[in-house]
């Protein structure tokens, strides 16, 4: 039975999940993209003030929940893509891009949202607080199109500050007022200003802010997973260009390439990167590019032994005498026999960009303290480590399993190009 | 006579090749962290001079850095002192930088030293047993467990063992090189103080590498017993003992020591993230917080210094190499 599960089984569960968890959130986000489409012709200058990362991110996360079940039903991508076995590491790789592409369905916590620091700071896993929400005196909407699509925006996006809403740990009623602490301070409402009052449990904890641990890991994986293939798309642009003109370039050049790539494989790469980014300062697109360019070398040495030795086999030889164009050779000859061992490579590389990733968020040099990232929620849980083992405990361990899941792909990625190697 | 003169001749040549090479990383790398930190933003100089201060002092300060004339003529200064030994005087401490990093060094030595031993102990027994045991629980669980402390940051393990050793057991001391009473101790008392410090960031470098050489090891020795070489001396009644240790170990030593080189070099380059864990006064932080400071000499000298060590490490274990097969002179010193 475990063994029949396939790929594809677990994002419909995925799907299913999210769908009946969200639905009232999809159709608003439906009802937002209906709006803004309607605004972008009819007043443009409203819709370009109002457009920013969150509104995208909201109405993309709608589309792909769109997509992904025309995908799986569609019977090619599904072959393609999902028809492969289900294990520990290629599921968590998949729950993985699923906080990659739509967090925002995952979590309806924004991962800077202090929810009062006095009270639900450093409350450990499966405790429960109360979300008191107050009665909002805004005026009603005159139904215009842009009132509309300011309260759906509302309800869609996440908030990073809210002031109609308490999070308390007790509460008590006294003659119709609802009283409750915060720190110190004593506070009491009257009953009729209260629009309602929900229980909910916090899965993995809070943090010092009273930041919710959960959607900071959930936001924290997509800054990872983005830094990932970035920086993996720089190294394979640099590394394949490199290798090509080395392979097939004049040999100065070669023999120049090649000292040069021995110079980076000898020398720590860390080292240079902590370097560069300490010295022209660290944010989101110089961490990417740093890295991208510290691991070019072994996608070059690959590209470049590979092409090198094509270049002598017979078939290829042949080829180009039938009078194959260099086009034709490249794409017919060449790309099918390296695509295996960099592809393999590139898995690896992935892994490599992630755990580099979270070792400089940890010493303060990551994407900045704009985005949550694993590295930072580690670094910050290391002073609360007599009380809150936690904030160091959930990130490190979602941090191992990802590195784990994909050296683990990338093993068994090898394995299934060759069968020879055990 | 002259064959064996003609051999010594080759392997000066290429032992001389070998320096000249690595000569010429070292002037690259320092070149290139002289190019780095003079086109980077930021003036050193503006920590020492408040707007108070006349115009003739700023420019006093200014040349008291040397950065009063031009790149090129400061390159060119600079490249002449580091041919002569002089690396400069620390803009943030006020001595001589190699002064600063003798302070600094022997943190780094001791750890990069027991950690890399540690490792190849650790890794060369457990494959032993891992062997001994094949596919038996034992292995499986080293094998498995090897796989998690591989692709486990440093800091992550840094941190559990500080929780579970000196957080809940409270044995070890988490922080810091020495204890703040460390003058006062007996000389068994002083080893004891800086064994107990050392100890968990000792664990902590040397799991993840000892995985690794783990994973080496045993790969290496197990292709080597295949081998038929192996199947013919046993044949002949050579007794295991004689052909593990002569025969199936040199055998397998190659990929070991490669990566021990580099292992070893990256080790003495200062590891950063153990260093900002434990708070150890390393090689490390010392760069980073140079860096900061814009401390220019200092960053430099501590760039050349890790090169230096990264070349010396790659050396020495290539001659060892070289020592157990002689077949790969050519191969490796060139």
């Amino acid at each position: 039975m475990v063994k029949k599960l396939k790929i594809w089984h677990l994002v419909l569960a995925l799907w299913i999940f999210l769908v009946l968890q969200r639905y009232e959130l999809l159709f608003q986000s439906l009802q937002l993209f209906w709006l803004s489409a309607q605004l972008f012709f009819t007043d443009y200058d409203f819709i370009s003030s109002h457009f920013n990362f969150q509104l995208v991110d909201s109405i993309l996360a709608l589309l792909i929940m769109i997509a992904i079940p025309i995908a799986l039903l569609l019977p090619k991508p599904r072959k393609k893509l999902f028809d492969y076995r289900l294990n520990v590491s290629n599921g968590f790789i998949v729950f993985l891009l699923f906080c990659f592409l739509v967090p925002t369905l995952f979590t309806r916590q924004h991962p800077d949202f202090q929810q009062n620091i006095g009270e639900i700071k450093l409350l450990p896993p499966l405790s429960t607080k109360y979300q008191i929400e107050l009665v909002s005196n805004d005026k009603s909407s005159d139904g215009s199109l842009r009132e509309n699509f300011l309260a759906v925006k509302e309800k869609v996006i996440l908030k990073e500050f809210d002031e109609n809403k308490f999070f308390v740990r007790k509460y008590s009623w006294k003659d119709n007022r609802l009283t409750f602490t915060q720190g110190i301070n004593k506070f009491s409402l009257p009953a009729d200003s209260i629009k309602s009052i929900r229980s909910e449990a916090i899965f993995l904890g809070t943090d010092e802010f009273g930041r919710d641990i959960f959607s900071r890991l959930i936001f924290g994986a997509r800054i990872s997973v983005f830094i990932g293939f970035m920086s993996v798309i720089i190294s394979l642009i640099l590394g394949l260009t490199l290798g090509f003109i080395a392979a097939t370039g004049n040999s100065i050049l070669s023999a120049m390439l090649n000292r040069l790539t021995d110079l980076f494989l000898s020398f720590p790469s860390i080292f240079l990167v902590i370097l560069i980014l300490a010295l022209f300062g660290n944010n989101l697109i110089s961490v990417i590019i740093v890295l991208g360019f510290s691991g070019w070398m072994s996608l070059y040495k690959i590209v470049s032994g590979e092409v090198a030795s094509i270049k002598r086999k017979d078939y290829f030889i042949s080829s180009k005498k039938i009078g194959l164009s260099s086009t034709e050779l490249l794409l017919k000859e060449v790309i099918p026999v390296i695509m295996i061992p960099v592809t393999v490579n590139l898995v690896f590389q992935f892994s490599n960009v992630i755990l580099a990733e979270s070792a400089l968020s940890f010493l303060g040099l990551g994407a900045g303290n704009q985005y949550p990232s694993w590295g930072s929620m580690i670094e910050k849980g290391q002073e609360y480590i007599n009380s809150a083992w936690w904030m160091i405990f959930i990130p490190g361990l979602v941090l191992v399993l990802t590195l784990l899941s994909i050296h683990n792909i990338a093993k068994e990625l090898n394995k299934f190009f060759n069968p020879k190697i055990s | 006579m002259e064959i064996v003169n003609s051999m010594l001749n080759e392997k000066l040549k290429l032992i001389l090749k070998r320096l000249l090479s690595s000569v010429l990383v070292l002037f690259l790398i320092v070149t290139m962290v002289f190019i780095l930190i003079r086109i980077s933003p930021g003036d050193p100089t503006q920590k020492y001079i408040s707007p108070k201060l006349s115009p003739e002092l700023a420019e006093q300060v200014r040349k008291s850095f040397n950065l009063d004339q031009s790149i090129q003529v400061q390159y060119i200064n600079f490249l002449k002192n580091i041919a002569s030994g002089d690396l400069g005087i620390s803009y943030e401490y006020r001595m001589p930088v190699l002064k600063v990093i003798s302070e600094f060094l022997p943190v780094t030595l001791m750890l990069a030293f027991l950690s890399i031993t540690l490792q190849l102990f650790l890794g060369y027994f457990s494959a032993l047993l891992a062997i001994k045991r094949k596919n038996q629980f034992a292995d499986k669980l080293l094998r498995k467990s090897s796989i998690v402390l591989y692709v486990m940051p440093g800091f992550v393990l840094g941190l559990i063992l500080i929780f579970i050793f000196s957080v809940q057991l409270d044995l070890l001391p988490s922080n810091g090189f020495k204890s703040y009473y460390f003058d006062e101790l007996t000389f068994f008392g002083k080893i004891k103080d800086i064994v107990s410090h050392l100890l968990l960031p000792l664990l902590t470098l040397s799991l993840p590498g000892a995985a690794l050489f783990f994973n080496y090891f045993r790969d290496g020795i197990e292709v080597a017993m295949q081998k038929d070489f192996v199947l013919y001396l046993k044949a002949n009644g050579v007794s295991d003992k004689i052909i593990f240790r002569k025969h199936i170990l040199p055998n397998s030593l190659k990929p070991v020591l490669s990566v021990a080189g580099i292992e070893l070099g990256f080790l003495l380059s200062g590891t950063l993230v153990t260093e900002v864990i434990f708070s150890l006064p390393g090689m490390g932080r010392l760069m980073v917080a140079s860096i900061f400071n814009r401390d220019f000499p200092l960053v430099i000298a501590c760039a050349f210094i890790s090169a230096m060590f990264i070349i010396l490490s790659n050396f020495i274990f290539d001659l060892i190499k070289v020592k157990i097969d002689k077949r790969i002179w050519n191969e490796i010193l060139s």
